[in-house]
């Protein structure tokens, strides 16, 4: 830490002429925005800025909630992307310090019995706000109930992100204190052990998804029609095809059972222009077509000698721990029991809250795309995703505005999107405060490799890059490639099981992608900043997911 | 197994020869005397003038070290090599540290092999202190030495059943116990500051919790010996002891106190829940002026 000895004064920063900013409220220009990159995917449709504020909202409620001096957030769609900013509170340092103890406290008791949180309240409390559209037909209301019951979905969207964030912060405090506790412990022995060795192996939805369309896989291989449809062009060919034949029709009835039970997420994370894995099922396909490549091991297997390393391992950190202080063994058993639960939650919780949140309000918005497109409003269904949430609303509770007038935004909208798709939002807009404005700039990423990131999941692998900004590029990853991505995302986790490694940009080694890299064995690396624009696809990478490092390789290397 | 002329050259804790000073030196015989009140980790005394080159005394002590592991239920046990030989000091802190200990001692060569280290620098450390203070009679010959099972403490204690450093009136009144977490070897040698407690001896109630910096530990070590580690910050953040357990160590002190009839302080280690007397020693007046031997606290 290098303390400036004259107080930093905030800087203002001025967008790129590429990306220029109008304020509407000047207030705005003083507050620090941030373009949302881990939660918002690059572009954001009118439709989703609901959403947006849903996730934003419940994010400043659990961070109130938990002490952060927080007076609120705005959100803001400038450009087309996403950018939000916390409003500071306005208080004494003492009155800080409170909110700050009280907040920390509440927290950690909420960390220290988690599972009772998530299990008896949580959980509970989610499935009734889900229930909100599960027990409701959109189809079947009229238009102003349609409309109602639209307007009314934004409480338990809330409420949902609310729980999301009152969640999430009582995951990662407690897994940092375990992965401490083990570098406290372990770190100085020739053999450390990590934290992370002996958190993989949890299990958790996705696997359970992964298993059951292996299933599914074996069904297809006993037909080799069945199989040939797989090679269809599109998930609703591959459907029809398989009812061509009564195996055909066997594997699609499996293949509904699976995506009503796994199937409920939309294509991208956070995002409602992505279809639903059950409006089209190319997701689980692609991972079909590599299940039944004969080279693709039972999930189960993988994970088994996961769990078979990982229970190794703990035995002998516990053999290590023999002779220490019982009050050491204690505070490890515990911290390590419930930082298992926590990483099983890390991955767990996408499942439960963040996809079907996405889930249902994908369905309601396109839902009423039917509606107006039904009535003329609008040229098709997937056009609703161009109109705001309360556009969409009034559209259907007034008839207004005309239909030429919602088509015109539509398209409007669309010219929108493209005008900016190619443009690199800045990370930052607006005033930058003067303990930010005092960090060092990061030092730009050497472009020619290696490069170094954050180690987040152990193993060296040799493979070719697969650069994919959206779950459609990477779809086309073959076995064995290194997937190559800014952020890594729930949505694609079933596809871990075929790549040979992961890159991102982005990341710690605690966020999602790390966590499920580690539960698929997938050696990983994270935060290896430019790593999309450095790394071409088809380059060949060495990764070392224990050292943190990529290195460019000249030709494929043999065995 | 063989029939030996010479008079013993150990006796166990358990023995009533193990309570004479001048054979198995003033730790030894002090711990001997309380193993029937408090409980004493099991062992014995190699006395004082025992020549471990020998190989029938050698003998003797590989024998003894494979019986205590009987007794312990362990074939080797690890044990603790210490002089026995405190008595003789006036001045703990001075004094102690020159003083070979050795703990996790495993398997019998080891055990001889630091039954002869501590003879050696508990000599040395004898001539000292007798060149500087002409304070102890230096007998020469070799000290007594103190073979005990390790208790791998989950707490260590170093206690005084009256504050020793009273900084107000009421604090006469009042026991200290200084406490760490693992052996009491950072305790001794200062490498932490300890959580402290005082408790009023009117009433054994406890006035005072102060949370130390217990930055490192002693364990043991898997091959033997010790190793020092961090402490990690979820256990050095609470108190190391519970209120019963301070409670058991101030109930203790009073026992032993009214059995040497004197204020006393104390070594003891907490394992599995169990409070272990590891040394015990009489406060006196004059003992910073040294000179006041066990001897004479307990006759």
């Amino acid at each position: 830490m290098n303390a400036p000895s004259d107080h930093p004064a905030p800087r203002r920063w001025d967008p790129p002429s590429s990306f220029p900013v109008h304020w509407e409220d000047p207030a705005d220009a003083a507050l620090w925005w941030t373009h949302e990159t881990e939660h918002a995917s690059p572009l954001v449709l009118p439709c989703q800025v609901a959403q947006r504020q849903w996730i934003g909202d419940g994010m400043v409620h659990a961070a109130r909630l938990y002490g952060a001096p927080l007076a609120g957030r705005r959100g803001r769609r400038i450009n087309t992307y996403w950018y939000d900013a916390m409003v500071p509170m306005d208080v004494a340092p003492e009155e800080r310090d409170r909110l700050a103890r009280e907040g920390e406290a509440l927290k950690a008791e909420r960390a220290r019995s988690l599972q009772a949180w998530w299990e008896e309240r949580w959980r509970p409390e989610l499935d009734r706000l889900l229930d909100y559209w599960a027990a409701q037909d959109p189809d079947a209301l009229d238009d102003g109930a349609l409309a109602r019951w639209l307007e009314h979905s934004d409480a338990p969207q809330r409420r949902i992100w609310a729980i999301h964030f009152e969640l999430v912060f009582c995951l990662f405090p407690t897994l940092r204190a375990f992965d401490e506790q083990c570098r406290e412990l372990f770190g100085s022995d020739s053999d450390p052990i990590t934290g992370q060795e002996l958190l993989v192996g949890e299990e958790n939805a996705t696997l359970r998804g992964a298993m059951a369309l292996w299933d599914v896989s074996r069904q297809l291989l006993e037909d080799p029609a069945a199989l040939e449809a797989l090679a269809a062009p599109t998930g609703a060919a591959a459907l029809a095809q398989l009812q061509a034949t009564p195996a055909g029709q066997r594997v699609a009835a499996a293949l509904s059972e699976w995506l009503a039970q796994y199937g409920r997420r939309p294509d991208e994370r956070r995002e409602a222009l992505g279809a639903n894995w059950d409006e089209d099922p190319s997701v689980p396909l692609a991972m079909l077509r590599a299940y039944v490549q004969a080279t693709s091991p039972h999930p189960l297997e993988a994970w088994q000698r996961r769990r078979a390393r990982r229970d190794a391992r703990t035995a002998e950190a516990r053999q290590r721990l023999t002779d220490y202080p019982a009050a050491v063994r204690a505070s490890f058993e515990d911290l390590l029991a419930r930082a298992r639960y926590a990483a099983r939650l890390a991955e767990d919780h996408n499942f439960h809250l963040d996809q079907k949140s996405f889930y249902w309000y994908r369905r309601a918005v396109i839902a009423a795309g039917r509606r107006l497109a039904a009535r003329g409003s609008l040229e098709r269904p997937e056009d609703v995703v161009f109109l705001t949430f309360p556009a969409i609303v009034a559209a259907l509770a007034t008839g207004e505005p005309a239909a030429e007038v919602l088509r015109a935004q539509v398209a409007a909208e669309k010219v929108e999107l493209d005008r900016w798709a190619d443009v690199d939002p800045p990370e930052h807009l607006g005033t930058e405060p003067p303990e930010d404005a005092a960090a060092a700039p990061a030092p730009p990423p050497h472009s020619e490799g290696p490069w170094q990131g954050v180690p987040a999941s152990p193993g060296i692998v040799r493979g070719r890059a697969r650069v994919a900004l959206s779950l459609g590029d990477a779809s086309a990853a073959e076995p064995g490639d290194i997937l190559v991505t800014t952020t890594t995302n729930p949505a694609w986790s079933p596809l871990f099981a075929v790549l040979g490694g992961l890159v991102t940009t982005v990341g710690s080694s605690l966020s999602h992608g790390a966590i499920v890299a580690r539960e698929f064995g997938l050696p990983a690396v994270v935060a290896v900043a430019g790593a999309t624009t450095h790394i071409r696809t088809g380059d060949w990478l060495e990764l070392d997911g224990a050292r943190g490092t990529v290195t460019p390789l000249n030709a494929p290397a043999a065995g | 197994m063989m029939s030996r002329p010479h008079p013993p050259v150990l006796h166990w804790l358990t023995d009533e020869a193990c309570q004479s000073v001048g054979v198995t030196g003033g730790k030894s015989a002090v711990l001997a005397r309380l193993a029937t009140e408090a409980r004493v980790p099991p062992g014995f005394a190699i006395v004082a003038g025992a020549d471990l080159s020998s190989p029938g005394v050698a003998a003797q002590v590989r024998q003894a070290y494979e019986r205590l592991g009987e007794q312990v239920g362990d074939d080797a046990p690890r044990v603790a090599v210490r002089s026995s030989a405190v008595a003789e000091d006036g001045a703990r802190a001075s004094f102690a540290g020159q003083l070979e200990t050795r703990l996790a001692v495993r398997g019998a060569a080891a055990v001889l092999e630091a039954a002869r280290a501590v003879q050696a620098s508990s000599a040395a450390a004898r001539a000292a202190a007798y060149r500087q203070r002409h304070a102890v009679q230096d007998t020469g010959g070799a000290p007594p030495v103190l073979v005990q099972a390790l208790i791998a403490a989950d707490a260590s204690i170093v206690a005084f059943s009256v504050n020793p450093v009273p900084e107000a009136p009421a604090d006469a009144a009042a026991m200290v116990i200084h406490a760490t977490v693992g052996l009491g070897e950072s305790l001794v040698s200062g490498l932490v500051t300890p959580d402290v407690y005082t408790v009023r001896r009117a009433d054994l109630r406890i006035t005072a919790r102060r949370l130390g910096d217990k930055a490192v530990m002693v364990v043991p070590a898997p091959q033997g010996g010790t190793r020092t580690v961090s402490v990690p910050r979820s256990v050095a953040s609470e108190l190391v002891l519970t209120d019963a357990q301070v409670t058991d160590a101030a109930n203790l002190l009073l026992r032993l106190e009214s059995l040497v009839s004197q204020p006393v302080d104390i070594e003891a280690a907490f394992w599995n829940d169990a409070l272990y007397l590891l040394q015990c020693r009489p406060i006196t007046t004059g003992r910073a002026a040294a000179g006041t031997t066990h001897r004479e606290a307990l006759s």
